[in-house]
């Protein structure tokens, strides 16, 4: 079985060459590619491919609508945001909408298809300063949830082991290294990592109605 | 004063009211008659001797008749006839009503079938009398409605003494209990409890003087309240009866009316802005001396001058602060001096009482100055006191729109500020930028623009020249990124980023980050400063050193943070002209971090780069070189 990759991206030297490493690699392909939001949207309900690959800078949307619908309506689908940098600004608001992890667009076709393989094995390693700033906003949540002013389910701050996770993540560890500093197999370390980006995104979204309502625009 | 005037309607209302059987007498028969070793004797029998006269009867000394034979003290008897008038109860208990009678002992007598009976002789009373009105019952005897009552009312005098008879009411007791109450009031009870007041506000004046010494106003009021109740003391206390007693009681009813005058016109003296302390002065001394040589058998005619020391201590001061209210004086001030006029009046018309210069019927009336005279305070002070909370109140609300002024100004220079401050940042940023790109993607695209316009197969070279370009723009955003001054997360985004070139050179990286504390100057301007340093050591390892490992560790050093690049290469003598050059650069940074920067290397067994960044700016470790 192969694995199933949309690309949305509305840069051509981009789409090409991604499309291509794909394709050239023997166990994966590409069932779409798309460069708008539109066509995205309708290629990923039509195609329900197993790895999203988007831009967040369409010309007719924000990517990250899609990451919402495919985090929404195909949980097993995981998302790459393609960016340039991997800055904090875009991955972080990325995977509050549901992506696990960034491609960069210069990457070389057997990067690109490693990060992939990678992506399905347990996810794509978490950056530094992403990890920093998931903590600093744990530490948010649990004060929330210390006041009783949260929305968000109980269980959903960071266990003490996840919490050694990201700060190792913060200091820049591969999950490898991580792996015997916690005498846990690698593969926990990616179950702790997946943990944490879900957690992140019922807190992006448990604020989103929290702010909501504070603003009156939902009622309860 | 609304005690006063209620007083007033209501003894009006009395006066309408309460004449259906009672009669007033302003006609009498008149005799004097001397008395000898005899204090008491009925009065002569009507028709002989007795002469009409008009009640209320005043009588002074010069005006008197005189009386046979010539005696020290004498009876004057006024004679009265009253008619039963129909409709009234045969049995109905009668009584007589006299509102005043000078000086002496008053006694009644009514004439029966077997002559004279003495009904009362008010001796016991004798020495309250002045000031105390006097209801007579007669004794229980029925008349028939026609049947004329007669009766004698006497008052005794000594030889020289005024004496005087207001006139006199006789009907039935019920109606003349009224009138009697209602004088009673006015003459006893309304100044007796005023004055009791008075003396509690006196009280507790003192107390607040005693807490606020410099506001002498509260003194001045307590030693006029304590005044005030010595000259009623009359009111509460029976006369003394021995002589020498008596003396000094009759001087302290009259000296503490000075006692109480003085506070009260330094008090109202308070009320103007302008101080007359030497005519304080004087005016206490007056006082003081009037007190003195008024004492009792000090001097033969001391009870001459008690109405001149009234007159001069109540005018002088009186006048003076006249003249300060007319000539500029506050409204307080003016209606402080009218009570003050009120008073004198009131004073003036007490004496000519006392003295018997006018009808005995009237009131005392200074009881009723002295709450004229308070009312008027409490109204200066209440309008100082109103004025002044006034003002306070325009002070807050002027020192509120002083604030609020300041605080628009404050919010004016402060919005400026920020502009200066956004402006600056601009600058700074703008000059990071212009430095960045000069060094770091304008030449690798100059170089790349050469290697164009060569026209040769530089394919390769430019795609590294590209790459280059790329990971120093990467570098940029790395120090962007929010890395809460964490060393050890800047250091992560430099694997981040160069990670697969030590993978693809072949390089196998040990990464060791411990526990450090933040660093407070890493701004982005020197985060990027320690990641080219690094990055350029980076490098160094892996074009130069021929390594199998690099091992990049930081930790806490003492007072700064050190970070190590260390490979197991050839080493490098830091002389060799190519390695130094990067050195040199290396060597910038640090210098402009503040920080040391160290190298150890021998040949063949590997370099160690150590970079130590200081914790607080300011102490800068020393920058040392070791081979």
């Amino acid at each position: 079985m192969k694995l199933r990759v949309l690309i949305v991206d509305d840069d051509p030297s981009v789409l090409q060459p991604f499309a291509a490493a794909v394709e050239a690699a023997g166990d994966m392909q590409v069932v779409g590619q798309a460069a708008t939001l539109a066509a995205g949207l309708h290629l990923l309900r039509n195609t329900r491919p197993d790895v999203l690959l988007v831009d967040l800078g369409l010309p007719d949307g924000d990517g990250t609508t899609l990451i919402a619908e495919a985090a929404r309506s195909l949980p097993d689908c995981e998302t790459m945001v393609v960016t340039v940098f991997g800055d904090e600004a875009h991955v972080l608001a990325a995977i509050e909408a549901g992506a696990t992890g960034y491609l960069l667009k210069d990457a070389s076709p057997a990067e690109i298809v490693e990060q992939l393989r990678v992506l399905k094995a347990g996810g794509s390693p978490i950056s530094a300063v992403i990890a920093r700033q998931m903590l600093r906003r744990s530490a948010a949540w649990s004060q929330a949830q210390r006041s009783a002013t949260s929305v968000a389910d109980g269980d959903a701050t960071l266990s003490p082991r996840e919490r050694e996770v990201l700060q190792l993540c913060a200091k820049g560890y591969s999950y490898e290294e991580i792996a015997p500093m916690l005498a846990v197999s690698r593969h926990t370390v990616t179950t702790f990592v997946k943990r944490i980006y879900r957690k992140l995104q019922v807190h992006s979204r448990t604020e989103a109605v929290y702010e909501a309502r504070r603003m009156g625009l939902l009622r309860d | 004063m609304v005690l006063l005037s209620l007083v007033l309607l209501l003894s009006s209302a009395i006066a309408q009211a309460g004449d259906a059987y009672a009669r007033r007498f302003d006609q009498a028969e008149y005799q004097a008659l001397a008395l000898g070793a005899a204090r008491v004797g009925p009065p002569p029998l009507p028709g002989s001797g007795w002469q009409a006269v008009a009640l209320p009867d005043m009588q002074r000394p010069s005006r008197k008749p005189a009386v046979q034979p010539e005696s020290e003290r004498a009876m004057h008897w006024y004679l009265l006839h009253w008619t039963m008038p129909a409709g009234l109860a045969v049995d109905a208990p009668l009584a007589v009503y006299v509102p005043r009678a000078f000086s002496g002992p008053v006694q009644l007598w009514r004439l029966d079938t077997q002559g004279w009976g003495q009904v009362l002789d008010n001796g016991v009373w004798s020495l309250e009398q002045w000031n105390m009105p006097l209801l007579m019952s007669l004794p229980a005897r029925a008349l028939a409605p026609g049947e004329t009552l007669t009766l004698a009312l006497g008052v005794a005098a000594d030889r020289g003494d005024d004496y005087s008879m207001s006139s006199v009411w006789v009907g039935p007791e019920a109606e003349l209990r009224d009138r009697h109450a209602l004088r009673w009031a006015l003459q006893r009870t309304v100044p007796a409890a005023s004055g009791l007041a008075m003396l509690v506000l006196g009280l507790l004046s003192f107390v607040v003087w005693l807490g606020r010494r410099h506001e002498r106003g509260y003194l001045y009021f307590a030693c006029a309240a304590i005044g005030w109740t010595l000259r009623n003391l009359h009111l509460f206390m029976i006369h003394p009866s021995g002589d020498l007693a008596l003396s000094w009681f009759c001087w302290l009813s009259v000296a503490s009316i000075w006692w109480l005058m003085l506070p009260t016109y330094l008090f109202a003296f308070r009320f103007d802005a302008r101080r007359m302390p030497r005519f304080e002065r004087c005016l206490a001394g007056f006082v003081g001396a009037g007190t003195v040589i008024t004492m009792p058998d000090l001097l033969p005619v001391s009870r001459a001058l008690y109405e001149p020391i009234n007159l001069v201590a109540a005018l002088a001061p009186t006048a003076v602060l006249t003249l300060l209210a007319v000539r500029g004086g506050s409204r307080e001030l003016r209606l402080i001096v009218a009570a003050l006029w009120a008073c004198l009046a009131f004073g003036v018309h007490d004496a000519l009482l006392t003295y018997v210069r006018i009808s005995p019927e009237t009131i005392y009336l200074l009881p009723y100055g002295g709450l004229l005279l308070v009312g008027s305070f409490l109204y200066a002070a209440l309008r100082r006191f109103t004025g002044a909370v006034l003002q306070a109140e325009s002070a807050g609300r002027v020192l509120t729109a002083r604030l609020a002024e300041r605080e628009r100004e404050l919010a004016v220079q402060h919005e400026q500020l920020r502009a200066v401050e956004r402006e600056q940042a601009l600058l700074l940023a703008r000059q990071r930028l212009m430095r960045d790109m000069h060094d770091g993607v304008g030449s690798t695209l100059i170089a790349m623009l050469r290697l164009a316009e060569s026209g040769g197969d530089g394919h390769a070279a430019m795609a590294d020249l590209l790459r280059s370009a790329i990971e120093d723009l990467r570098l940029t955003i790395d120090s962007l990124e929010p890395l809460e001054h964490d060393l050890a997360t800047l250091l992560a985004t430099l694997r981040t980023r160069v990670g697969h070139r030590l993978e693809g050179a072949g390089l196998k990286l040990e990464w060791h980050m411990a526990d450090m504390p933040p660093l407070p100057w890493l701004e982005p301007a020197q985060a990027l400063q320690v990641l080219r340093l690094i990055q350029e050591a980076m490098t160094n390892v892996i074009k130069h050193a021929r390594a199998r490992t690099l091992r990049l560790s930081a930790h806490q050093a003492g007072d700064a943070l050190e970070v190590c690049i260390e490979d197991d290469g050839c080493g490098f003598d830091a002389r060799v002209a190519g390695a130094g050059q990067g050195l040199a650069s290396m060597r910038q940074r640090a210098q402009a971090l503040g920080a040391a920067l160290l190298w150890n290397s021998t040949p063949e067994r590997g370099t160690r780069v150590s970079l130590r960044l200081p914790l607080w700016r300011g102490s800068v470790p020393r920058t040392g070189h070791a081979s």
